[in-house]
């Protein structure tokens, strides 16, 4: 009985082994975890004549005055010196509610793809830098391919021209998306690399990073400092 | 080319040059100085247009968000809108009042809605209740900017629909909770409400797409085509309706009627506040300014047409009172001159300013010597046959002389058939003759009494004088005339007693006038004598030379020979047989080409026309007719009353007892009586005249009751007046005698 328990634990531990295995590689090709904050992503709303007449009536709400500004990252492999980056397995999405983007930008590798979610109650029809897109049921969902060309494409919502969205295309690299707070997390393989973190203004940040085997935490990037624009 | 031809090419070319060319021209220049006017006028007004949208859409919006800041005023102050929060009752409450309100303000195509601070549309103007699933605005910057808490305008496009959304903040304890959005649909009824503002046409393009226009669609797309990428005014489309006069179709001329790409003037203006390619394009009607282009131009033309009519008729006028005429009196005196057509022209085929041109050429053609008179020279067919060889023209007619004494009765009683001369000077008053007495013509056994058979007595005189007339005679065709007599000139003025005896034929050839018992005088022989010479002359003439013409000196009457020629005495006339005489023509006839000569037979009366003037020789018969007649005395008209005042010869017993009455008559170069005492006398003879003739008819046993005294002389008074004038005598006798 006692033998059979060793064995039990034994085989038990050889499958273990095996998972494990077969993550470490995974995780030896994709090994580190690049973590970072983006500050300064609330910005203050700027009000502006919508036509003839302006009267203020009352003094603006807290929330109303301060808005999170939408950003999107993109590490991009520079000088070819990485493993082979694998395909990503979620795709950007970008929703359509309240007569608007959201988030207002997103980045996206070559052939990679960005789907659009109407989440309002009327359809809406997208066209990505002038290519009609489909028009978009409420509920429904529609996926933008990414192909290589330009970089920056301009997302327009035929019934609402107030709509305006942005896709950033880069070359070889990893997507990512901070979250309300500003805090994103984007895993890459072993290589060299260069974060882009872009806005609705163009490229906001730029930094090199090196990916080893381990984690890596960038810190608070603060985007009114651009050290590289990616125009 | 006639010239009558050439006078109405000039008269085109005028009409042309002076009535179309400039009238055209002025229609030119009018239509295209109007054209180009209205065009100016309609820029201008466009240029006026276009802020003036912008004036009216900022209007519409100061009115709007007033309306909707007050209208969110009120929505807080009733507390309706912080009732949605509650519960119950309560909250159906304050949703039934919200939607109250909302009704009441929203647009007649728009909506009506209140938002919550999410940007959630909690209630509409046609909501029945709050929104299950409310659709979220939160993204709208309309929505952001009443929640940075201002009333503002702007414009909602969605759906190819343009909204102008006013809205203002809800407000819960001086804090933004919501909005109250309003909008207004730009549909065609409020771009036309704008559109009649401006004068013109107004069209929202969403690119080269027409969302929605006051004009016609076909129209609208055309403006917006044009005026797209325009940085100017550009002029495109058509008019609707054509620029045609109801009553000339064709009009107006030299411009499209329908104004084709130039009817409207248009200019784009981006929408305020718009984020896409949302335009106002405003078009101003530059045709506006001619709407009554076809009146002028029917003003022009109709003026120019009656200058037309008006100038025509000033050619007509005048070809017809001087071209006409001219052209008329040219061919006529061309006919003249080729022998051929009438004598006279009639004064009524020309007009009133060539009638006495007419008149007087038509006299000057009688004063022609080429009535029946021929050369008074020795030898006719000599002098016509030098004349023909030398080209020189047959000499012409002289008139016979009309005098007093060539009338066999010195007192003219009714018998003289003297042709007159209006031209003719009246000479002065002849002295008043007396006329033998029957006895002095009994005595000269030439007159017979009439009482006595005309067939008892021997042959008349006239009759055998007649005879050997005709035998004498030469005899001239229908429509000839003999050979006028050369014109005498002052020089042979003395000699022209001797001329005229010289004149005179051959006492052969004279007719006895004695023999005859005619009673005549010196001057009644010579004119016969002329005559009968003249006529020999002709038939001589033509013999001579025949088929030449009469040239203009003789139709002038220059004289042809000296008074050497004159004088040779006219001694051996010989009578030319029958041939032409150059150059004369018949009177009264058309027979061109016929000779002049006399006949040799005297033509069967039966030949002529009834209407036909004809020289011939006069018949035995009527000679002796006329002889018994003038013996007798009397001319009786056929059908005449017997008691009227007839013209007749006076008998001579009459003649004797006149004779003894009449006093002496006043010789040669006495002194003439006055008109008045003159007048004096023949009253006094008419009365005596008069009781004479009433004493006669009551012996007669005849009425005198018709008899009136002032009718008498009345009467009398014109018969003398006419036989005066007549026989151009200085008075007339009247005598009463009873008839058998």
């Amino acid at each position: 009985m006692m033998s059979a328990f060793f064995g039990f634990r034994a085989v038990w531990a050889a499958a273990l082994t095996a998972a494990v295995t077969a993550v470490v590689p995974a995780a030896s090709a994709h090994a580190a975890r690049i973590r970072g904050v983006l500050k300064d992503l609330e910005v203050e709303v700027t009000s502006k004549p919508l036509g003839f007449t302006r009267i203020r009536i009352a003094a603006p709400t807290e929330t109303a005055t301060r808005r999170s500004r939408s950003a999107a990252l993109f590490l991009a492999v520079k000088d070819g010196e990485s493993l082979p980056i694998p395909a990503p397995k979620e795709h950007q999405i970008i929703t359509i509610e309240g007569l608007r983007f959201s988030p207002s930008i997103a980045s996206c590798a070559s052939d990679a793809q960005v789907s659009f979610i109407n989440a309002d109650r009327e359809p809406v029809t997208v066209s990505v830098d002038g290519e009609v897109l489909g028009t978009i049921e409420p509920g429904a969902q529609k996926t933008y391919v990414c192909s290589p060309g330009k970089p920056n494409r301009s997302v327009r919502v035929e019934e609402w021209s107030h709509m305006r969205a942005l896709i950033y295309v880069g070359d070889i690299g990893v997507a990512g998306t901070p979250n309300s707070r500003g805090r994103f997390s984007i895993d890459a393989p072993r290589g060299t690399y260069e974060l882009r973190v872009l806005t609705q203004d163009g490229v906001a940040f730029s930094t090199d990073v090196e990916v080893n085997n381990s984690d890596k935490d960038l810190g608070r990037l603060e985007l009114s400092k651009t050290e590289a624009a990616d125009k | 080319m006639s010239d009558r031809m050439t006078f109405w090419l000039r008269h085109s070319i005028l009409l042309v040059l002076c009535v179309v060319a400039p009238f055209t021209a002025a229609l030119y220049f009018d239509t295209t100085s109007t054209v180009e006017q209205a065009k100016e006028t309609s820029r201008r007004s466009l240029q006026l247009a276009v802020p003036s949208l912008t004036l009216l859409l900022q209007n519409e919006a100061y009115r709007a968000v007033g309306s909707v800041t007050s209208a969110a005023q009120r929505t807080v102050a009733s507390g309706s809108y912080r009732g949605l929060t509650r519960s119950g009752s309560r909250r159906d409450e304050a949703v039934k009042n919200l939607v109250g309100l909302l009704a009441e303000i929203v647009p007649r195509r728009g909506f009506a809605w209140i938002v919550d601070a999410k940007g959630r549309v909690v209630l509409t103007d046609r909501s029945d209740g709050l929104e299950e699933s409310p659709k979220s605005v939160q993204g709208h910057p309309v929505f952001v900017e009443t929640q940075l808490g201002y009333a503002l305008d702007g414009v909602w496009s969605a759906h190819d629909e343009l909204v102008l959304v006013a809205a203002a903040p809800l407000l819960d304890d001086g804090e933004v909770t919501g909005a109250l959005l309003v909008g207004r649909t730009v549909d065609r009824d409020t771009v036309g409400e704008w559109a009649e503002a401006l004068r013109g046409h107004v069209t929202l393009t969403k690119g080269n797409e027409v969302l929605v226009s006051s004009a016609p669609s076909e129209l609208a797309e055309t403006v917006v085509a044009a005026a797209l990428d325009a940085v100017s005014p550009v002029y495109a489309g058509s008019r609707p309706e054509p620029l045609t006069d109801g009553t000339i179709p064709f009009l107006p001329l030299m411009i499209d009627h329908k104004l084709a790409e130039e009817a409207f003037v248009s200019f784009g203006t981006p929408v305020f506040g718009s984020l896409n390619q949302l335009q106002w394009v405003i078009s101003v009607d530059a045709s506006a300014g001619l709407t009554n282009i076809a009146e002028r131009q029917s003003a022009v033309l109709g003026t120019m047409l009656a200058a037309f009519l008006v100038a025509l008729l000033i050619g007509i006028l005048y070809h017809r009172s001087y071209v006409a005429p001219s052209d008329r009196i040219a061919e006529h005196l061309s006919e003249l001159q080729m022998g051929r057509g009438d004598l006279e022209m009639p004064e009524a085929s020309v007009s009133q300013p060539f009638r006495r041109l007419v008149r007087l050429i038509n006299m000057t053609v009688q004063k022609l010597p080429n009535r029946g008179l021929a050369l008074p020279t020795a030898d006719i067919g000599s002098i016509a046959r030098s004349a023909a060889e030398d080209g020189i023209p047959a000499p012409p007619v002289r008139p016979m002389p009309l005098t007093p004494d060539a009338s066999p009765m010195g007192q003219a009683s009714g018998t003289a058939t003297l042709p007159s001369d209006r031209d003719r000077p009246h000479p002065t008053h002849p002295p008043a003759v007396a006329g033998p007495t029957l006895e002095q013509i009994e005595a000269d056994d030439g007159l017979v009494p009439h009482s006595l058979s005309l067939d008892s007595l021997p042959p008349s005189p006239v009759a055998g004088h007649s005879a050997s007339l005709s035998s004498s005679l030469p005899h001239l065709s229908s429509d000839r005339l003999p050979i006028p007599q050369p014109a005498r000139s002052n020089g042979d003025l003395e000699s022209n007693d001797a001329t005229e005896a010289a004149m005179m034929p051959p006492s052969a050839d004279v007719p006895d006038f004695a023999a005859l018992g005619i009673p005549s005088t010196p001057g009644a022989e010579a004119a016969i004598a002329d005559a009968i010479a003249q006529l020999e002359g002709a038939q001589a003439s033509e013999e001579q030379t025949p088929g030449s013409r009469r040239s203009a000196a003789e139709i002038r009457g220059r004289p042809m020979m000296g008074a050497a020629d004159m004088s040779t005495p006219f001694e051996d006339v010989s009578i030319p047989p029958t041939g032409s005489i150059p150059g004369v023509r018949g009177g009264g006839s058309l027979d061109l080409g016929q000779s002049a000569a006399l006949p040799s037979e005297v033509p069967d009366r039966g030949q002529f026309g009834p209407e036909e003037t004809v020289v011939a020789p006069v018949a035995t018969e009527l000679l002796a007719r006329s002889a018994r007649e003038d013996l007798t005395g009397r001319h009786a008209v056929p059908g005449e009353k017997p008691d009227a005042t007839v013209v007749a010869n006076v008998p001579a017993d009459l003649l004797a007892q006149s004779a003894q009455e009449m006093p002496t008559p006043i010789a040669r170069g006495a002194s003439l009586i006055t008109s008045e005492q003159m007048e004096t006398e023949d009253r006094s003879h008419f009365q005596e005249v008069y009781e004479r003739f009433i004493d006669l008819r009551r012996r007669c046993g005849e009425s005198t009751a018709d008899l009136a005294f002032d009718r008498f002389i009345s009467k009398l008074s014109r018969n003398r007046d006419t036989l005066v004038k007549k026989y151009n005598c200085r008075t007339v006798r009247f005598q009463v005698y009873q008839k058998d």
